[in-house]
């Protein structure tokens, strides 16, 4: 830690003495000179002692005011770290097959078109799921993530999943994921990433809910931990917690969100609890590819409570007729609603 | 401290090592750049930068023993980078300049309990250092760095580094009265 320079001579008046590093660390520290040499040093100068107690005072006088990181905070800190560890380690990864790839060419162009086939049939096959209108699906990934995925949705798995690498995933529509945490020695998991939109969601190990229509995102964390991103805006949810980012207002909004209702989804079920009626006809819409033509204003704004179990459109048609006080007619794909 | 750090492993790419290293500079860093500036999100979005960069970088290093100089120049450099990226486009440059995170008087105490009177001066004489003296101050005597360091840290010359605390403890040996003279009369009986 000693560090001699120029700047140090040998001192001879109380600022010099200040700003000697030597008697710094003796005064502060108890080091490295011993005592002999500042009696010493006392003795070749006059007045060497009131020297000596006038640039210990001073010394003694400085101290810091001590400012400790929130624990919770630090561990999110922690966690953003480990993430972000995980992205260096990939990208290295990928740097290291271009570079592969580059040596195969200049040995062998032909290597180079079967490895190229060979590696791009492995790693570039992104496989993609689909759900049609009023179906649900459930996907068990290769990590062993539970997806659920809702009507009208699409989920695209990008290439081959390495334990060591990223688990990207891309997501337009709604899903509910539960993924696990992969420990490894103390080593960060790979980050699972979630992609919607203009935003992400980064996991390590949790379950929650995306929900990606109509240019707005959600998602309602129901345990564990994530971290949204979307533009410069960052967020990380704890349970219970739900964050709506609408594109192209710079905006996040969190609030608490019902997790009963989110783990209703899981199964396919939709409970209402406040919901406006607006709400429902855009999940109509979104889940059933009906088209809304006409409907009186004021029903809209209408607050619905109950449960909706995913199942046929017109079952729910009716229900939805009953709580709204309101007559509904089918044209093909096109809802009239009229207030009784 | 840094004995406990596996500097091999650093370079090699260790993972826990690095990791050690994080923990090991977490609080170190927090402290230092809560003293410049009090946007917590700010620092820990740095320090993680920081070590991602560390890990990236990690066969560029210095040499280990300089390497402590090396992590908080790294961290000083990334926060004032992430403050005008961050502030560019609500600031105007004259503001931007004026705002930069820089060392609060408050965050220097006072350790002694010597006399109202001499307690004030010193207050003052704090007040009146510069927020780089300041700086450098905390460097020295709080994280114990060298004059070397210090200078790599604030990015100035060795020779401007022990300048600018020689400045500063001089100022405030004066507030606190301790007049060469006044003090061979006071201490002679000892």
């Amino acid at each position: 830690m000693m560090h001699r320079s120029e700047a140090e001579r040998n001192p001879s008046t109380v600022d010099e003495l200040l700003a000697d590093t030597r008697f710094q660390e003796w005064v502060l520290r108890g080091n490295p000179a011993p005592d002999v040499y500042w009696t010493a040093w006392m003795e070749r100068h006059p007045g060497g002692k009131a020297m000596i107690d006038a640039a210990r005072e001073v010394l003694l006088s400085i101290r810091f005011a001590e400012h400790r990181p929130d624990p919770s905070r630090k561990a999110a800190a922690r966690e953003s770290y480990l993430a972000g560890l995980a992205a260096a380690m990939e990208r290295e990864r990928r740097a290291r097959v271009v570079r592969m790839f580059r040596s195969a060419a200049a040995a062998a162009a032909v290597l180079l078109v079967v490895s190229a086939g060979w590696y791009a049939w492995r790693n570039l096959r992104a496989e993609e799921y689909a759900t049609a209108y009023g179906e649900i699906r459930r996907l068990t990934l290769p990590d062993h993530t539970e997806v659920v995925l809702q009507a009208n949705s699409r989920l695209r798995v990008a290439g081959k999943w390495r334990y060591d690498g990223d688990r990207k995933v891309q997501l337009d529509g709604e899903a509910w994921f539960k993924v696990p945490p992969i420990a490894q020695h103390g080593n960060p998991a790979p980050p699972f990433t979630v992609s919607a939109g203009h935003a992400s969601i980064t996991v390590l190990g949790t379950t929650f809910n995306v929900r990606h229509r109509r240019q707005a995102l959600e998602v309602v964390l129901v345990d564990g931990k994530v971290r949204v991103d979307a533009g410069e805006k960052s967020r990380v949810l704890t349970p219970g917690e739900k964050v709506r980012f609408v594109k192209g207002q710079q905006v996040m909004s969190v609030t608490q969100a019902d997790t009963a209702a989110v783990a209703a989804r899981a199964k396919g079920q939709l409970v209402l609890h406040r919901t406006t009626a607006e709400e429902v006809l855009h999940y109509l819409e979104d889940n059933y590819g009906y088209t809304v033509r006409q409907v009186d204003s004021s029903l809209l704004k209408k607050e619905l409570e109950g449960e909706f179990v995913q199942g046929k459109p017109e079952d729910i048609l009716f229900l939805l007729s009953q709580l709204l006080d309101a007559d509904i007619t089918v044209d093909g794909k096109n809802l009239d609603l009229k207030k009784r | 401290m840094e004995e406990h750090i596996n500097w091999e492993g650093v370079i090699a790419g260790d993972v826990p090592s690095h990791t050690a290293l994080y923990n090991l500079y977490f609080d170190r860093l927090f402290n230092y750049g809560r003293k410049l500036t009090a946007d917590e999100s700010l620092i820990e979005d740095t320090i993680q930068e920081t070590f991602v960069r560390l890990w990236a970088d990690r066969q560029k290093l210095p040499p280990a023993a300089a390497w402590n100089g090396y992590i908080f120049r790294m961290f000083r450099n990334a926060l004032f980078r992430h403050f005008r990226d961050a502030e560019r486009h609500r600031l105007s440059l004259e503001e931007l300049e004026a705002r930069l995170p820089e060392f609060n008087a408050d965050h220097i105490l006072l350790a002694r309990e010597s006399d109202a009177a001499t307690q004030a001066r010193l207050r003052k004489a704090i007040g009146a250092l510069s927020a780089r003296q300041r700086e450098a101050i905390f460097l020295r005597f709080y994280e114990n760095l060298s004059y070397d360091e210090i200078a790599a840290v604030m990015d100035i010359s060795v020779k401007a580094s022990y300048k600018l605390m020689a400045r500063a403890l001089n100022e405030m040996r004066e507030a606190m009265g301790l007049s060469l003279v006044a003090l061979l009369f006071l201490l002679r009986p000892c």
